[in-house]
């Protein structure tokens, strides 16, 4: 018995005193985002007295209870996480633009039109007939024009929340922006990681643990943006990399920025020297939205003005109308006819005179300015009547009403474009309630190593407080033995 | 394994979050009657009832176009049964005339002048018209096709309305085929009865006998002619009935399709909003007593 054992009891108290640090630290950070739970790392001391018991206890260090695996998944989780929201979002703009009410929409107007040139073939010489055919046409074509410009809007939005267009080198707007700042602040983390690491002091005065913690949540946050990998080196530092592209690596950032253009779908996401990066999270899911949702809605609505203006522009180039102007194709309109010819129906904005199908027709429909004019330019009867002469044939708009109900017409091409946005909504919903389920159970098993418990915490401290009252009898029991050693002597 | 109590919050917030949603949902349908929103609700029946309301307003139009084929059917048909009557007491005064021992040459030009009056009535049938349109003028949009004397000025076309029973229905007959006269190949009512007043004003006599015979016949084959339009004409009318009462039951059936595809199943709803009510309860109540729960509530 000597005063080593005053030392042994010391270093218990000291040990206990961190236990209960820890815990407290522990506690105080239980809601911190990408805290990882403190440990204390203590090791026995190896007996050189003559008793041959241990010389007490030494703390090693306090570390984090981290596992690489865990949040290896849980980034991947994040990542698609982000991109299923995004993808949601986006389908939930595109689908704003298909209403399903009874009574609105593209669907009840296609209607009316073939209501209208069903009216006007039981009488193609009234003017009122002809009126509302126009009239008709007109909101058809207002309706894909607003439809176009709505989607177009939601592109250009999307466009907007993702940033950084053509800004190269800079730290950027919007989501690539946000992306930058991160890639940022981990390589900085980086360097103050290896600083520390190397034997120096941390420039922020950060320990190494808050350091991680830091670096670990900005991490997750670049893997929710754009879908990352991370692997941890000897020195702490960590290297980012996003579909093999290295964004991070030690205290080297490689910036990301917009490239390409949303008029050829041909947006992407590339580092500043060029790596197009495969985007995931929510950079990714915007980069499909602009390149490929949108543009296929567009290019559906596209169809459906082409398929409405070339059935019934060739019909009434093909007729005759009512006061017998006969249409430029129709036979009426064979030389020696030399009159004029009825006007297109549906022409590519407002001063053109012809239709041409093709990309971002639906934008620009509308119904020909000569014929809003004057309604009793549509062709009525059959190509074979007799120029000049008037007629109440009706053929040709018999033809034009059942266009509505021939198949793959513009009818059948809208209810599969909705039952396509319905679909693709329900669809990224789905995946959206999957990857929540993924990144929930993901984010409980990262937890159950990482996470904070209130009761575990509890019974360290308790245990930790009991042992520190045995070490201080300890160091009591030792004193009054002592003591009673020297009285004896005495 | 650990439960932190980070994920003990956040899986007790979703949990109370997802319950809340499934009930703004049925909250949804309840209060608009509709058992979609969205077409991502359920993309199949929204897609079929875009298609459900479309062919209902298909068959309105038929109908519509049906009712108009009618009311051109009964004008149609109401006149060549008048003009029917008229050939008739035409046909009657010629016999009249061919009975040699009655007749003298006053009585002859009174029948003339009767015949007369019959001809003016017979060009007042072939001029009439639905609403501005006259309807035996063919396709020729003519106000008026048959001049004072029976000359025919419409065409040998025939107006046709869709009325969604195949192919277009036709709702009257051109006057030619109708009357004679034009391309049909046949000698014009009208010639006939001008030809009978001429014989009659010409007062008894071997010729006119002989002329009122050949007038009899052509009379004959303009009635026979006129009958046969009637026949096609009520056929039409019988096809146009069909046609509208498949309309009226097809717009029935679709109609009571698209109600059950759209609309809220009331009792289902309910039911489930019950359910989900009780399940959200149930989670409050967990999440109420589960919270302040730990270990360091124990320690004095």
């Amino acid at each position: 018995m000597s005063d080593l054992t005053l030392q042994i009891a010391a270093s218990g108290i000291e040990a206990e005193q961190a236990q209960l640090d820890t815990a407290s630290n522990n506690l105080a950070n239980i809601s911190t985002p990408g805290y990882a739970r403190e440990v204390v790392n203590q090791t026995d001391i190896n007996a050189i007295g003559e008793s041959g018991a241990g010389d007490g206890v030494l703390i090693n260090s306090v570390s984090e209870d981290s596992s690489a695996l865990y949040d290896q998944l849980n980034l991947a989780a994040q990542g698609q996480l982000s991109q299923t929201n995004e993808s949601v979002a986006i389908q939930n703009l595109a689908q704003n633009s298909f209403p399903i009410t009874t009574g609105t929409g593209l669907s009840s107007q296609l209607s009316s039109l073939w209501s209208a040139f069903s009216t006007l073939a039981t009488e193609p010489g009234s003017g009122a007939a002809q009126q509302s055919v126009v009239q008709g046409a007109s909101s058809v074509a207002g309706t894909l024009n607003s439809m176009s410009s709505q989607l177009t809007s939601v592109s250009g939005q999307l466009q907007n929340d993702l940033g950084d267009i053509g800004t190269k080198g800079s730290v950027g707007t919007g989501y690539v922006g946000q992306a930058n700042q991160l890639i940022t602040q981990i390589a900085q983390i980086n360097g103050q990681l290896a600083g520390l690491s190397a034997g120096g002091s941390s420039s922020g005065g950060l320990d190494a643990n808050t350091l991680s913690d830091e670096q670990r949540n900005a991490a997750a946050t670049l893997a929710g943006l754009i879908g990352v990998k991370t692997t941890t080196e000897a020195d702490g530092t960590m290297t980012v990399s996003s579909g093999g592209i290295q964004l991070v690596s030690g205290t080297v950032a490689n910036e990301v920025q917009t490239t390409g253009f949303a008029g050829n779908a041909t947006l992407a996401v590339e580092t500043t020297n060029g790596n197009v990066i495969p985007a995931g999270g929510t950079i990714g899911a915007l980069l499909t939205g602009v390149n490929t949702t949108i543009p296929n809605y567009q290019s559906s609505l596209d169809s459906i003005a082409d398929s409405l203006a070339t059935s019934l522009n060739s019909l009434q180039g093909g007729g005759v109308s009512a006061a017998g102007i006969p249409g430029a194709s129709s036979a009426a309109a064979a030389p020696p006819y030399a009159g004029s010819v009825l006007p297109s129906i549906f022409v590519n904005g407002g001063s053109a005179t012809t239709y041409t199908a093709g990309a971002g027709s639906a934008a620009t429909i509308t119904v020909n300015p000569t014929l809003a004019a004057s309604p009793s330019l549509i062709a009525t009867a059959a190509g074979s009547a007799t120029a000049g002469a008037a007629t109440i044939d009706p053929t040709t708009a018999q033809a034009m009403a059942k266009l509505g109900s021939s198949s793959n017409g513009p009818d059948d091409l809208y209810q599969t474009l909705v039952a396509l946005v319905g679909t693709q909504t329900a669809q990224a919903q789905d995946s959206q309630t999957s990857s929540q389920a993924l990144a929930d159970s993901t984010a409980a098993q990262q937890s159950s190593v990482e996470g904070v418990n209130t009761n575990e915490e509890t019974v360290n401290m308790l245990a930790a407080q009991q042992n520190y009252q045995a070490l201080a009898s300890v160091i009591s029991s030792t004193t009054t033995a002592l003591q009673s050693l020297l009285t004896a002597v005495n | 394994m650990r439960i932190s109590d980070l994920t003990l919050r956040d899986e007790m917030s979703g949990t109370l979050d997802s319950a809340q949603s499934t009930i703004n949902q049925l909250d949804a349908q309840l209060s608009s009657g509709s058992a979609f929103q969205q077409a991502s609700d359920n993309p199949i029946a929204v897609s079929d009832s875009i298609g459900y309301q479309r062919q209902i307003t298909q068959q309105a139009a038929n109908s519509s176009n049906a009712t108009t084929a009618q009311a051109w059917l009964g004008i149609a048909g109401s006149t060549i049964n008048q003009a029917m009557t008229t050939m008739q007491s035409a046909r009657t005064l010629v016999l009249q005339g061919l009975n040699s021992g009655a007749n003298n040459a006053q009585s002859y030009s009174e029948m003339a002048q009767q015949v007369q009056g019959l001809l003016t009535q017979m060009v007042g049938y072939g001029n009439t018209s639905y609403g501005t349109t006259a309807i035996f003028a063919g396709t020729a949009a003519v106000a008026q096709p048959y001049s004072s004397t029976g000359a025919y000025s419409g065409n040998s076309q025939t107006f046709t309305i869709d009325v969604g029973s195949g192919s277009p229905v036709p709702v009257s007959v051109p006057g030619d085929q109708l009357f004679g006269g034009g391309t049909s190949g046949t000698q014009s009512v009208f010639t006939t009865l001008q030809n009978i007043v001429t014989d009659l004003q010409a007062g008894p006599g071997a010729s006119s006998y002989a002329g009122l015979q050949s007038d009899l016949n052509a009379l004959d084959g303009n009635i026979s002619q006129a009958e046969t339009a009637a026949t096609t004409l009520g056929q039409a009318s019988q096809q146009v009935t069909t046609a509208s009462s498949a309309a009226s039951a097809t717009t029935l059936q679709v109609q009571t399709i698209l109600t059950s595809t759209m609309s809220t199943d009331l009792p289902s709803v309910t039911t489930a909003l019950q359910t989900d009510m009780t399940n959200y309860q149930a989670a409050l109540y967990a999440v109420s007593q589960a919270v302040p729960e730990t270990l360091a509530q124990f320690i004095k």
